[in-house]
């Protein structure tokens, strides 16, 4: 299953689809390039399917790149990635980023 | 005593009873000196006088005083000396007795006055009548008494000189050597006259010398045998008995020795005898005895000593004669020996060895034997020189000195002694003391007065030589010259017969040469024969025949060791300085017999020239007309290995050989017309046989540079522009013009040009090379070439180009008229395979595409295909396969071989295939399919007459239902065992046949591998097609531990080994496998996107092992995150990555491989999130680094004994 993003009808909000891995990191951070500066920035993840450490870095290197006190919210995401998250501690990582309960 | 008046008397009275008692005192004197004292005592009483003498008259009538009485010190002594001794003497002469100090009464014997008694100062005064009367009586009575003792003593001092000599004489005969016989003499003649000392003097070969000395003191006692200094000559005059040798007194003997007289005056000798001791042949020594009391020896005293002194003489005579008898039979017997050792010996060396084992007898203390040579004296033996001289007597010059002498006067130089040496040769005295010589002899050795040896003696004290040492030493010179004589004899003999039979040698050497090379009839066995040869006869260490080949001298043959001279050089310039050069132009023997001589004359030769040989000889082959064909080198380890006659025998071997040459190089160029003739058949038909352009280039630079006799050559291709040349074939030598290169460099080069004009470029020269082609050849090549490149050409231009190489001058008339043929067919050929070659090419890729690219494989079914086509020239064939996937669970294979070849066959194949894939995806079954191929077959062109085999595998039975039309059966191994499956056969597609085809089924078991073939892996020629199933079936067997697509490999190359196969081959392996497969391994290009496939299967793999989900996941995420680092940091992305994953009952365990080294990175904790994850995912990491590279193993616990939930789930930590 082939990673996919999609801006979604905000501007400032990002559809993720399949597998973010090393292979797509770069194909992420590209999509998301100019979103910097503006506020909140939210990543719908509920069709992610996977993500892996460098997965990780990538919405790292994007959290870094908002303004002071904006967020990089993380909704929606599966069992799967959210244990991922768990397990380098996301949140405790970079207070910007904060990982949002599956809305369903 | 005094003489007084008071003294007693004598009366007249008293004198007959006086008379009685003097009677009888008389008589009891026994000896003469006590009868003389009893008178003198009782005369002196009687005429009481106070001094009184008696002494005897000698033979002379001189008187001698014996006894005194009343004088003091040697006052008596003096009185009767001189004067007084002599008036006693005249008194008693006269017959008076008056005597003006006193009287003399003589004492009458039977035959004279016999002694005298001398009375001085008598008182006769008174009463002197009846004192002179008893005086006179007294006188009388004592006179005759004396004359009885006398007599007496006499015979008693006879017989005592008669034991003495009696004794003497005995000891003389007993001693036999000369200083014993001296001794006995010496001593015995003092014995015999009660003396106090003595010596005895010998002659020895003319000079005298001590024999024996006795009783002198020690700095009158010389060594025994030392020479006698001989005062004024009075030993010589003793010796020739010119001259007394009796001195009475001190006072005689100082008057003859007047120089000596105060020396004799402080001896204690009074009396001295010199006696000859006589011989036959003369004198042969001087007896001396002396006495320390003055008594002069009397007559017969001195009779004795030369009665004794003739003894001595008779004994040494006896014991000369003895000696001489002794020593002239061992030099006899020595003389001898030396005689019959120079008849022995065989050398000069010998003899003259034998010839100083003379110097003993000599006395001499050095030797030496030289033999005249070119005015030198060369040693042939010496002894006793010391070590240090050895170098120096090796070869002395004969001018000057004693040798040149000798040699001049042809007579013996004899040097007694330094003084003589120093007086006749004033310069040689360094030597003599050098060597230590005092004397020394020189002698020449003449032969037929021919000088031809010297000998020198030489003595470490002055010595001259005797009559018999010089006579000793004419004999052994003289033996020595007939040896010497005899032995020159022999060597002129021996030299004549080992002429002789070095000449038979040389003509038979000749003859096995002539002999052997006869039979030859080709130029290159003639040459090897040759140089064998020669080798053989004259005993070269290498021998090389070279012959012109343009400005060259080229090696045809060669033998024997390798030597520099050759080496460097495989061809000689003929005006190179060198002495087979030389002999090439010059037609004549070149000999160089030393290696000095070599480099005098070859000192402008090249290094490479350089030998380490002794001599060389160069011998050219000149034919009768006086051609030279070519040049023997020989090379000789010693210098000077030849003489004359060898040399002259070289050179005519090398007349013989050219001969050989010539008669074989006219047989040689008739042969080869008829052979190029033949060739250029050949030629024709390799040509016509050649069908792909390798294989016509292969033609045109084997035999036809041979036929052409090109040193190489190079055959290429062209593209249809012209413009693309290539390379296809080249032979021979290196080609110094190297189109290869030239090509490659974009250099240009005769072939171009030879293309753009499609004709022949000629090159002559390397000059002309470098002028018109600049760059085509490196600068430091030098070695003459031409080249001849011709393109060749097809109806539209230049299809390929030959470039061929010759030594100069290049293809002659002859061979370019074989040129051109060759090109023309070349040409030809070479268009054929080019179209040959288009044809293949497509049907090739044809094949190809219509192949399978890819097999399905399915998890039940693993399936490997090999396809081989034939050997490179050949056509494609018609072997074809497929593998289909009918549904799910259901796998369809087929094999098959159309007839026919090329196009028209890969064409049909394609189309068969494409039909079956069509007609199997109906799910009909095989014989449905098949006859349906059939039908399809008959429409199809060149499809008739095509074999096929059809199966189905079904997954979940593992059943094969299977059709065979006319095609090899198919193979199945289960376990090791092979089964062939010949049940389902039908009849070839196409081939006429109706009915039902036949199908059949078999079950494969998991592990079991079915395979599916075409002839060509199994046919051999000659062989029954089933002994082929056989050994498929045994590779089949034998393989059965490799993974399918090895196993496949190995299947082909096993069957496929050492055969000169002509057919494709296909072989399909199908390999039935365990379902749950118990093993997980993938390898993975480095490649970021391999990741999202990895997880998939790895996923689908655990699924499959009935893991849950929540379990795949986290195995998935840690092993994705151990993949990802290997890849990033794998060796620059370079390397593969494996990743192999098993479980066992309770775990799982994840291997990742690769050729890098782990990362951790840990600084920042972001880039650390791999190794975290996987340890949050894994219950246990090992990461193992070696020089292949890093491998990470994980583990995990599975199903039950994992419990309650996994940690995924739990808390995490940051490392």
């Amino acid at each position: 299953m082939a990673f996919q993003i999609a801006a979604g009808q905000d501007p400032r909000t990002f559809r993720l689809e399949g597998e973010l891995d090393v292979a797509e990191t770069q194909a992420f951070l590209d999509a998301v390039q100019d979103v910097a500066g503006d506020g909140d920035v939210v990543l719908d993840l509920e069709a992610l399917a996977f993500i892996d450490s460098s997965g990780v870095r990538s919405l790292l290197v994007l959290a870094d790149r908002l303004h002071d006190g904006d967020t990089l919210i993380l909704r929606n995401a599966r069992p799967a990635v959210r244990r991922v998250f768990d397990l380098v501690a996301l949140e405790a990582t970079r207070p910007s980023i904060r990982v949002e309960a599956a809305a369903s | 005593m005094a003489y007084t008046d008071e003294s007693p008397g004598l009366g007249a009275a008293e004198t007959p009873a006086r008379l009685l008692a003097l009677e009888e005192a008389l008589a009891r004197a026994t000896e003469s000196s006590e009868l003389l004292v009893t008178a003198l005592d009782e005369a002196m009483g009687a005429a009481d006088v106070p001094l009184g003498i008696i002494g005897t008259v000698q033979a002379d009538g001189t008187f001698e005083s014996q006894h005194a009485r009343g004088f003091e010190g040697d006052a008596a002594e003096r009185w009767i000396d001189g004067d007084t001794a002599r008036a006693v003497s005249s008194l008693l002469r006269d017959g008076r007795s008056a005597w003006r100090d006193g009287i003399v009464l003589p004492l009458p014997g039977a035959r004279g006055t016999i002694g005298a008694l001398v009375l001085a100062r008598p008182a006769l005064d008174d009463d002197r009548a009846p004192r002179e009367g008893y005086l006179g009586e007294l006188a009388n009575r004592a006179g005759r008494t004396l004359d009885r003792i006398q007599l007496f003593e006499s015979q008693r001092r006879s017989q005592h000189r008669t034991r003495i000599l009696q004794q003497i004489s005995g000891d003389l005969a007993e001693a036999s050597t000369e200083d014993e016989i001296a001794h006995i003499g010496c001593a015995g003649a003092m014995a015999s006259v009660d003396a106090t000392a003595g010596a005895i003097v010998l002659i020895d070969d003319g000079r005298m010398v001590v024999g024996a000395v006795v009783g002198y003191p020690k700095d009158l006692t010389p060594e025994r045998g030392s020479p006698i200094d001989d005062p004024g000559g009075f030993l010589e005059a003793v010796l020739s008995a010119n001259e007394a040798g009796v001195f009475s007194s001190k006072d005689e003997m100082a008057a003859r020795f007047p120089e000596r007289a105060e020396r004799i005056r402080s001896l204690p000798y009074h009396v001295v005898v010199f006696l000859q001791i006589p011989g036959r042949g003369g004198p042969q020594g001087v007896l001396n005895v002396t006495r320390a009391r003055p008594q002069p020896f009397d007559a017969g005293e001195l009779e004795l000593l030369r009665t004794i002194a003739r003894q001595t003489g008779v004994a040494l005579e006896r014991s000369h004669h003895l000696a001489d008898l002794e020593r002239s039979l061992v030099r006899e017997r020595a003389l001898q020996a030396i005689t019959q050792g120079l008849a022995r010996d065989r050398t000069t060396n010998e003899m003259a060895e034998t010839l100083l084992e003379s110097l003993d007898l000599l006395g001499a203390s050095m030797g030496y034997v030289g033999a005249i040579e070119d005015g030198d004296a060369v040693l042939l033996a010496s002894r006793g020189y010391p070590t240090a001289s050895m170098e120096w007597i090796q070869r002395v010059p004969v001018a000057g000195g004693p040798l040149a002498d000798a040699v001049a006067r042809s007579a013996p130089v004899e040097l007694a002694s330094r003084e003589e040496l120093v007086a006749r040769y004033p310069d040689r005295i360094s030597t003599a003391e050098a060597l230590g010589i005092h004397a020394s002899v020189v002698l020449p050795v003449e032969v037929n007065g021919e000088l031809v040896a010297i000998i020198a003696i030489n003595y470490s004290a002055p010595h001259r030589l005797q009559q018999r040492e010089w006579d000793l030493l004419d004999a052994i010179t003289g033996s020595f010259a007939q040896a010497l004589d005899r032995a020159r004899a022999d060597e002129a003999e021996l030299t004549t017969r080992t002429t002789l039979e070095r000449t038979l040698s040389r003509l038979g050497r000749l003859q096995s040469v002539t002999a052997a090379l006869t039979p030859r009839l080709r130029a290159d066995e003639v040459a090897e024969t040759i140089v064998a040869q020669v080798m053989q006869s004259l005993g070269a260490t290498t021998v090389a025949l070279f012959v012109p080949g343009g400005e060259l001298l080229t090696p045809i043959a060669r033998h024997g060791k390798t030597d520099s001279v050759w080496d460097g050089a495989d061809r000689i310039d003929r005006d190179a300085p060198l002495a087979v050069a030389e002999a090439f132009r010059t037609g004549q023997t070149v000999w160089i017999p030393t290696r000095e001589e070599w480099r005098r004359r070859f000192r402008d030769a090249p290094a490479t020239y350089h030998h380490r040989s002794g001599s060389v000889l160069a011998v050219p082959l000149v034919t009768e007309g006086e051609a030279v064909l070519g040049v023997l080198g020989l090379l000789f380890r010693r210098e000077n290995a030849l003489d004359r006659q060898e040399r002259q025998l070289a050179t005519t071997m090398g007349q013989h050989a050219a001969q050989a040459l010539e008669r074989a190089q006219l047989f040689e160029s008739e042969r080869h017309l008829a052979e190029r003739a033949t060739r250029m058949q050949e030629v024709a038909a390799a040509f016509a046989a050649a069908t792909t352009m390798n294989e016509v280039a292969e033609v045109l630079v084997g035999v036809g540079a041979r036929l052409l006799q090109a040193r190489s050559a190079t055959v290429g291709v062209v593209d249809a522009d012209g413009k693309d040349q290539r390379v296809l074939r080249r032979s021979g030598a290196a080609d110094l013009l190297d189109a290869a290169r030239c090509i490659e460099a974009g250099i240009r080069w005769p072939g171009d040009d030879a293309i753009a004009s499609r004709g022949l470029v000629h090159i002559r020269s390397l000059e002309q090379l470098r002028a018109r082609y600049p760059g085509a050849i490196e600068d430091a090549v030098s070695d003459p070439c031409s080249w001849v490149t011709v393109p060749l050409l097809n109806d539209s231009g230049a299809i390929g180009f030959v470039h061929l190489s010759f030594d100069p001058p290049g293809p002659g008339e002859t061979g370019s008229l074989a040129l051109t043929t060759l090109v023309a067919q070349a040409s030809q050929a070479l268009d054929r395979a080019r179209l040959f070659v288009q044809e293949q090419e497509v049907a090739r890729v044809l094949q190809r595409s219509l192949l399978p690219r890819e097999l399905t494989q399915t998890p039940a079914f693993s399936v490997s295909a090999r396809y081989e086509p034939g050997a490179a020239n050949l056509e494609v064939g018609g072997d074809w396969y497929d593998v289909i996937a009918l549904s799910p669970n259901r796998l369809a294979i087929a094999i098959g071989d159309v007839v026919g070849r090329g196009l028209e066959a890969a064409a049909a194949m394609g189309q068969l295939r494409s039909a079956l894939r069509a007609l199997a995806l109906q799910n009909l079954g095989p014989a449905a399919v098949l006859d349906g191929l059939e039908a399809f077959a008959e429409r199809t062109p060149n499809a008739a007459m095509s074999t096929v085999v059809y199966g189905e595998l079904d997954e979940d039975t593992g059943e094969f239902r299977y059709c065979c039309a006319g095609h090899p059966p198919p193979l199945l191994e289960t376990a090791g065992k092979v089964d062939v499956l010949e049940e389902g056969r039908s009849p070839l597609l196409a081939a006429g046949a109706t009915g039902r085809r036949a199908h059949a089924s078999i079950h494969l078991a998991v592990g079991a591998t079915l395979a599916l073939y075409t002839d060509g892996l199994v046919e051999r020629r000659g062989e029954v097609i089933d002994r082929g199933i056989q050994r498929l079936g045994r590779a089949l067997s034998a393989t059965a531990g490799l993974d399918l697509v090895s196993r496949t490999d190995e299947i082909v190359l096993r069957m496929l080994d050492g055969i000169d196969r002509d057919d494709d081959v296909a072989l399909l392996c199908v390999c039935r496998a365990a379902v749950a497969a118990d093993r997980f391994s993938v390898i993975l290009e480095p490649d970021p996107a391999e990741l999202a496939g990895l997880r998939a299967e790895l996923g689908g793999w655990l699924r499959r092992g009935g893991l849950d989900e929540t379990e795949i996941e986290p195995i998935v995420l840690a092993t994705n995150e151990a993949v990802a680092n290997a890849i990033e940091h794998g060796r620059r992305g370079q390397h593969r990555v494996g990743v192999e994953a098993w479980t066992d009952p309770s775990s799982l365990t994840i291997e990742v491989r690769d050729r890098g080294a782990w990362r951790e990175e840990p600084s920042a904790p972001e880039r650390g999130y791999g190794l975290l994850l996987i340890r949050a995912c894994m219950d246990t990491i090992a990461i193992e680094r070696s020089t292949e590279g890093t491998t990470v193993r994980m583990q995990r616990a599975i199903g039950a004994a994992r419990s309650p939930a996994p940690r995924v789930d739990g808390a995490h930590s940051v490392p």
